[in-house]
């Protein structure tokens, strides 16, 4: 079971918000800021797409009256 | 009768009254129920009157009697009130002085849910410290509600419009009635098995009377929900009605709707919260460089690269003595290399045959170069070239 976890909208946003502190800082190499840049605006982009998407998603509903397994 | 005897005082009556009435076993100690109403407290008594839907009893209550009450009594309150009828003389006015009061029906569920309330909070059941944090971003909510719902169409019409990324788990439930305490236990220990991984789980029902929300203040269920493995959030009847389960759940809201937005995040609010970081992200490494091109600008305006020149111009001095002294060094010495040459070179004319040429010697060669030495060395008609000092003599021999 050593598969690795997906990031979660919610690990994704908390990178992001690193990231914002992480370059607001400015004590990094400008080489450094420049690739957190790119990774931030790279999550910005795909937070925002996993939010536009699910718009068309419906979220599951079960119905689970009953115990399925004893 | 004569006339002195046809009549009686009004005391007489009143006596006669008391005597009779209080005369009566059952009048000494019965129990009347009734609900009250125009209640009126003072510091020696308690005026009061029991009601049913025809008549009204008046009451009074002492105050020893009422130092041992349970309960604030209030009107509308359905009683059981014991004690005597009794007659206040002087008005003429039969009452029920009552030694005790006690809540029936529907005020004694409450006193009976005062006492349980008091019990499991002394357990520290509904202690704050208790409370956990609602995820802010659930996976997937469970809603043990009514099947088909009203709350239920609610919750998921508001889940799904805030937070459309999570999944929503239903586990249908009776929610009033007398089953309804032990099917909203079923339902729950169902929300509780670990496949359904869920982040929250809300307790949901519209508002009704007190009977009707009665199940969500089973003792059994309120101690399983203390126990649940996921923070819960409780949104059964309205502001004003509390149940057992609102203090022991993590968080309470007052309506399925409240419960979506305690459960989720807005999108809204999120898509706004990535806009902003995305600006100070801009923000952030526009300084960032900004600040390089500072340091950038502060050092282009050093010296050194407002006027290259200045910084070497000392070397350049340097250098320049250097090459002048290097030069006439180099002069010196090609002088002296040149007059050393002219020696030598005027040494070595003095050595140089054809130098003697010019004293007015010549030489004579035959035709393969050899050098005539003698008469005998040439031979009639033979061509040889003479050298002098300025020119060759080509001759025969005769």
């Amino acid at each position: 079971m050593a598969e690795k976890k997906e990031k979660t909208f919610e690990d994704k946003l908390a990178r992001l918000h690193e990231i914002v502190e992480k370059v607001e800082s400015e004590t990094l190499p400008l080489e450094d800021s420049m690739k957190l840049y790119e990774e931030g605006k790279a999550l910005v982009v795909e937070l925002d797409k996993t939010l536009a998407d699910a718009k068309a998603k419906i979220g599951k509903y079960k119905v689970i009256s009953e115990l399925k397994s004893k | 009768m004569d006339k002195e005897a046809s009549f009686v005082t009004v005391s007489q009556v009143n006596g006669y009254l008391k005597t009779v009435i209080e005369g009566i076993a059952d009048f000494r100690h019965l129990t009347v129920k009734g609900e009250i109403s125009n209640f009126k407290r003072y510091s020696n008594a308690a005026y009061f009157d029991l009601k049913d839907d025809k008549s009204v009893l008046p009451c009074v209550m002492w105050s020893d009697s009422l130092f041992y009450l349970s309960f604030q009594p209030k009107d509308g309150d359905e009683v059981l009130a014991t004690g005597s009828v009794q007659v206040y003389q002087p008005k003429g006015r039969y009452q029920l002085y009552v030694n005790a009061l006690d809540l029936f029906g529907q005020g004694a569920e409450l006193l009976r849910l005062e006492d349980l309330k008091k019990k499991l909070t002394a357990e520290g059941l509904f202690e704050e410290g208790r409370k956990r944090p609602i995820a802010e971003f659930p996976s997937v909510i469970g809603l043990i509600v009514g099947d088909g719902s009203a709350a239920e169409a609610d919750l998921i019409k508001n889940i799904q419009r805030r937070w459309p990324l999570v999944d929503i788990v239903v586990f249908p439930s009776l929610v009033q009635g007398a089953v309804a305490p032990k099917d909203l236990l079923r339902a729950f220990n169902l929300s509780q098995m670990p496949e359904h991984k869920l982040s929250t789980l809300i307790f949901a029902r519209g508002g009704g009377s007190s009977e009707d929300l009665g199940a969500f203040n089973d003792e059994s269920l309120v101690r399983a929900v203390s126990k649940s493995r996921i923070p819960t959030i409780s949104a059964v009847g309205h502001e004003v009605d509390f149940t057992l389960l609102d203090f022991v759940v993590d968080k309470r809201v007052s309506t399925p709707t409240a419960a979506a937005e305690a459960a989720t995040p807005d999108q809204l609010d999120i898509k706004q919260r990535l806009d902003e970081l995305s600006v100070s992200l801009d923000g952030a490494i526009g300084g960032v460089v900004e600040q390089l091109l500072n340091e950038l600008g502060d050092l282009s305006s050093r010296p050194f690269f407002k006027g290259p020149e200045t910084m070497y111009a000392a070397a350049s001095e340097e250098v320049d003595g250097l090459r002048k002294r290097l030069d006439l060094a180099l002069g010196n010495v090609l002088e002296m290399k040149r007059a050393n040459l002219s020696m030598v070179n005027e040494h070595l004319d003095a050595l140089n045959p054809y130098g003697v040429l010019k004293r007015g010697y010549s030489i004579t060669k035959r035709k393969d170069g050899s050098i005539v030495k003698s008469v005998g060395d040439v031979s009639k008609d033979e061509v040889i070239e003479s050298r002098f000092a300025d020119g060759i003599i080509t001759s025969k021999v005769q």
